[in-house]
């Protein structure tokens, strides 16, 4: 066991370590599925081969006295075929295992499940491609020896914690936002989620969003914010309704990171009932575009980070840290109603494309949390719910199928009495 | 073939027999005439051998019937004893029902540990070996043999632990021994060093448990030295 190699959690990876739970286990998970059953024995093989070039994710997490850290192992994952729901415990006093990451498969398809302390979907994703990559040269050699994933980033550019190297003390605070709508009802018994994973065909989704002149992340947002909207309750319908979504900073920083390098954004809307879709899409891609300004950015990430740099607050002792950070996480998820996450497109090389059917991703969320994944012409959108209620979720499926759109919808069984 | 939902237009694969999403009634047709959306396949080909795209994993975990025994077995004895203590001997001077609550909450953490398989035995014989010394002076102040507990068995029970800890450290194969060890180590030297510098002096099993603490250390020093470094190092990471 080499324990020498260690490193500190990264500012996001506090939030996560804080705020675990049964429901909201905080981890991901990203999926390949491929166009033939997978064969257990080479995908091990391809996992051992994955780990020698992505050691990163070989870590366990320990608490100290002011900060977790995490620290290096040997030990193997071993794949197994999937048996748990997604984003299973992968930390915690119920976990049982060593490693805070599996790799798991069902048929065609392959499952990278991750605790998001130790990456984000982008280092997930990458960390995927690699095994898929692999498990694909064991399976066609003749095709795949000179294909490569990944941007040869060295050992320390692929485990640098970004937020602090990229800090510039240049941080102003983002402004108040207020409390926002929460989709009402029960949530599901026994701390379960129930995971939705959507299909359309990408061809017609992005026909719709010219035809507003948005992006598709803002189709899809102002879709939500209008099923939301459908489903509110007349008393709260003054309440806004606020979509958070994750931002890449590897597109506003040249870092090339496997560890979490993200940031959340927020878009929110007061709906007076006169909206249309179209003036909602609108509205909400102009606030998007003006979000994603790389200055806003760059101020957000560093107004996030300062808090880290204070000594008073570097000095208090973890077991004071974490239930204050639990308290400040639960007070900022007031402000979201729910989560949207563009993974972007999937891109591999040409050899590999054939192989691959789809990709999809998941990510543990108490409340709602979708995630869009588009490879070729085909784009998956991987929703979690902890809600007994599925009124947001069918008004929003609805919005696609009643403009032609051909949906296809898989979901995970659950226990409801 | 896959099912599909006429009220929300869409496939739905799997098993269901109701709709997901508004729980009606799903009706068998083939998507391929008008839901196909990939080169004249359903996504349910992949998985033509199976009945579930996601795997049955609705087994919810459940406590075994003979842990809840034994728990409303001590619930209910704990309650008997505040019962017989605070209305029928109410005027006692100290409760012995607290002392009972307090050993059985004990037994409770210990058998919580004892079931989660993760739990180091180093980690286990740590907090064991600190909870029974807290438990120990309210009882041995009610049953009085409060002297004897503090110079005697207290420091013992601590040697002890150390000793085992030690043992321990040296085996471990999952780098998260020596925390204890030096935990242990911290809270055997501390009541020493306190009565040395209060009283000039100290009860023997505490010099002797002082003792053992030294030694360990030198061999913890000797024997493993960068890693009790290194160990401090993170732990300490400011």
């Amino acid at each position: 066991m080499n324990t020498e190699n260690w490193y500190k959690v990264d500012n996001v990876a506090k939030v996560f370590l804080a705020t675990h739970n049964e429901r909201d286990t905080r981890s991901l998970r990203v999926s390949c599925t491929l166009t033939e059953p997978i064969d257990p024995e080479l995908l091990q093989k391809a996992l051992d081969a994955t780990i020698k070039r992505r050691p990163q994710f070989q870590v366990r997490i320990r608490r100290g006295l002011f900060w977790h850290y995490l620290e290096t192992t040997d030990v193997k994952p071993v794949v197994l075929r999937e048996h748990e729901r997604p984003c299973p415990i992968l930390y915690g006093k119920n976990y049982t295992g060593i490693l805070h990451y599996s790799v798991t498969y069902f048929h065609n398809r392959i499952n990278v499940e991750l605790f998001h302390a130790l990456s984000d979907g982008t280092g997930a994703l990458e960390f995927l491609n690699i095994l898929v990559q692999n498990y694909l040269r064991l399976i066609h050699p003749d095709e795949m020896q000179d294909i490569s994933i990944g941007l040869g980033a060295s050992a320390d550019d692929l485990s640098q914690d970004s937020f602090k190297k990229f800090y510039s003390r240049s941080g102003k605070s983002t402004g108040y936002v207020q409390k926002s709508y929460h989709i009402h009802g029960l949530k599901l018994p026994y701390n379960q989620l129930q995971f939705f994973e959507v299909s359309m065909p990408s061809d017609e989704l992005l026909k719709l969003s010219r035809h507003y002149q948005i992006s598709l992340s803002s189709l899809i947002g102002a879709k939500l914010m209008m099923a939301i909207y459908e489903d509110m309750p007349a008393l709260k319908r003054k309440q806004p309704i606020s979509i958070s979504m994750p931002v890449n900073l590897r597109n506003y920083y040249p870092s090339e990171t496997a560890r979490n390098f993200f940031n959340n954004i927020s878009i929110s809307h007061i709906f007076t009932g006169d909206e249309t879709l179209e003036s909602l899409a609108k509205e909400y891609d102009a606030k998007l575009k003006n979000i994603l300004q790389p200055e806003q950015i760059r101020s957000q990430m560093d107004h996030y980070q300062f808090l880290e740099h204070l000594f008073f607050i570097r000095m208090i002792p973890l077991f004071i840290k974490q239930p204050v950070v639990r308290f400040f996480s639960k007070k900022e998820g007031k402000r979201v109603s729910a989560v949207i996450s563009n993974l972007g497109v999937m891109k591999l090389p040409t050899p590999m494309q054939q192989y691959v059917r789809k990709y999809t991703a998941f990510c543990s969320h108490s409340e709602l949390f979708m995630t869009i994944c588009s490879y070729q012409d085909e784009m998956v959108l991987g929703i979690t719910s902890g809600y007994r209620n599925t009124g947001v979720l069918k008004n929003f499926v609805r919005s696609f199928s009643k403009e032609g759109i051909p949906v296809t919808l898989q979901a995970t069984e659950v226990v409801k009495s | 073939m896959m099912k599909y939902c006429p009220n929300c237009e869409l496939s739905v694969g799997g098993t269901f027999e109701y709709c997901p999403l508004c729980q009606n009634e799903l009706i068998d047709k083939d998507i391929r005439n008008d839901g196909d959306i990939k080169n004249g396949q359903n996504m349910n080909d992949d998985w033509k051998d199976a009945n579930y795209y996601f795997p049955d994993c609705n087994k919810l975990k459940t406590q075994s019937f003979w842990y809840k025994l034994q728990l409303f077995i001590m619930c209910a004895a704990t309650f008997i004893c505040f019962a017989i203590d605070f209305l029928i001997f109410y005027d006692s001077e100290i409760h012995f029902s607290l002392i009972v609550l307090l050993w059985v909450v004990g037994f409770q953490l210990l058998l919580n540990k004892l079931i989660k398989r993760h739990s180091l035995p180093s980690y286990f014989i740590f907090y064991i070996s600190i909870y029974i010394g807290v438990a120990l002076l309210p009882t041995a102040y009610y049953l009085h043999f409060f002297d004897l507990c503090v110079d005697y068995i207290i420091p013992g029970i601590c040697m002890l632990a150390l000793v085992l800890n030690f043992i321990f450290c040296m085996l471990d194969t999952t780098g998260n021994a020596m925390v204890y060890m030096l935990c242990n180590i911290l809270i055997g030297l501390l009541p020493s060093i306190i009565l040395i510098a209060i009283n000039g002096m100290a009860p023997l099993m505490w010099i002797i448990c002082m003792m053992v603490n030294v030694v360990s250390i030198f061999a913890l020093v000797i024997f493993v030295g960068p890693k009790v470094r290194n160990e401090i190092v993170k732990r300490l990471n400011f």
